[in-house]
């Protein structure tokens, strides 16, 4: 390779100076080679990549469904977020209708309870508080 | 890119069911070409032996996966060979960017004193201190006589990006070299002033 001679640095102007340069500079990165690598080295690619499994999955099996082992453990975490989520939603779903249920208190149902009572002999303890009430009131 | 032939089909088939008379056909065609790709992009055999080792075992075990058609082997690999590449020299030097600016280097004037009877190891000095992408552009065209099309989808980048990169790369050589050689000329007549 010729060195790239400081003298050619002629004015940028110079397209002759630049196409000197130009030469000099294929020149020297033709100077510029690589030995080839060691023979040892393929023989310890071939003795790792018999030690490396290669991977068996294909887009194919992406597509289909046919995932590995490892997306297992995710897909069943997908699971518990989904049974997680269903839950929730469960559970606001009867709050809300709990809340906004009718009261039955003035229902039939009530009075079917009031009978009831009767029936048991409770009445007079119903007259008693009244009784307790009435007298409260009286004095305020 | 659709590419309708790929001139290493034939060992993709066999690496694909896993026979390793397929691999050892891979590294007979390309082993050199990877190593010497990462050698001169890096600067380090040790270090390009170990891309090489990385790029071949990758393609060995990810080679079930491949899709023909979407792109050629051989690029597939550079690709991963620059990445390789890429990563270690961010590792190892930091501070060279494409936004480098052009000032002299003084750090190491024995070293190039050293050399400079020495074109192949001034040129491999001047191409190790390029910005890290305009070194892989440079070697991918000039010495592994790779297509503009094909080194821009290499380095992922569009092809004029890469065209400037490569105008770049020889810019900044050519700098590179003229300034060594100044440096290399005028140190016995003035020690002081280059030792600024």
């Amino acid at each position: 390779m010729t060195p790239i001679d400081k003298n050619s640095n002629m004015p940028p102007e110079s397209e002759a100076a630049a196409e000197l340069l130009d030469t000099q500079l294929d020149a020297a990165l033709q100077s510029y080679t690589v030995d080839a690598p060691s023979d040892l080295l393929a023989a310890r690619i071939l003795k790792m990549a018999k030690a490396t499994p290669q991977q068996k999955q294909t887009f194919q099996d992406i597509e289909t469904g046919n995932i590995r082992q490892e997306n297992v453990l995710w897909r069943e975490k997908r699971y518990g977020f989904g049974i997680a989520a269903l839950l929730l939603i469960s559970l606001t779903f009867a709050f809300g209708t709990l809340n906004f249920a009718p009261s039955d208190t003035e229902s039939d149902t009530a009075e079917i309870w009031l009978e009831a009572a009767a029936d048991l002999g409770m009445s007079d303890i119903y007259d008693w508080v009244e009784g307790q009430t009435n007298s409260m009131d009286d004095t305020r | 890119m659709i590419y309708k032939a790929d001139p290493d089909q034939d060992v993709l088939t066999g690496l694909m069911s896993g026979d390793e008379r397929a691999l050892k056909e891979l590294m007979r065609r390309h082993l050199d070409r990877i190593h010497r790709t990462a050698m001169r992009i890096l600067g380090d055999a040790a270090l390009a032996e170990d891309v090489a080792q990385t790029v071949f075992l990758k393609t060995w075990e990810m080679a079930p996966n491949w899709v023909s058609g979407k792109a050629r082997l051989l690029s597939w690999m550079l690709r991963v060979t620059t990445r390789q590449c890429l990563d270690i020299l961010k590792k190892k030097a930091p501070i060279y960017t494409d936004d480098m600016p052009d000032i002299s280097d003084t750090s190491d004037l024995a070293d190039k004193k050293m050399i400079k009877d020495d074109s192949a190891k001034m040129v491999r000095k001047a191409i190790e201190r390029l910005p890290n992408r305009q070194k892989i552009a440079l070697t991918l065209s000039y010495y592994e006589n790779v297509s503009q099309r094909d080194g821009a989808e290499i380095m992922d980048i569009t092809v004029g990006a890469y065209e400037a990169l490569l105008v770049r790369a020889r810019k900044t050589l050519k700098n590179t070299l003229i300034r060594d050689a100044e440096i290399s000329t005028e140190r016995p007549k003035d020690d002081r002033k280059l030792a600024l």
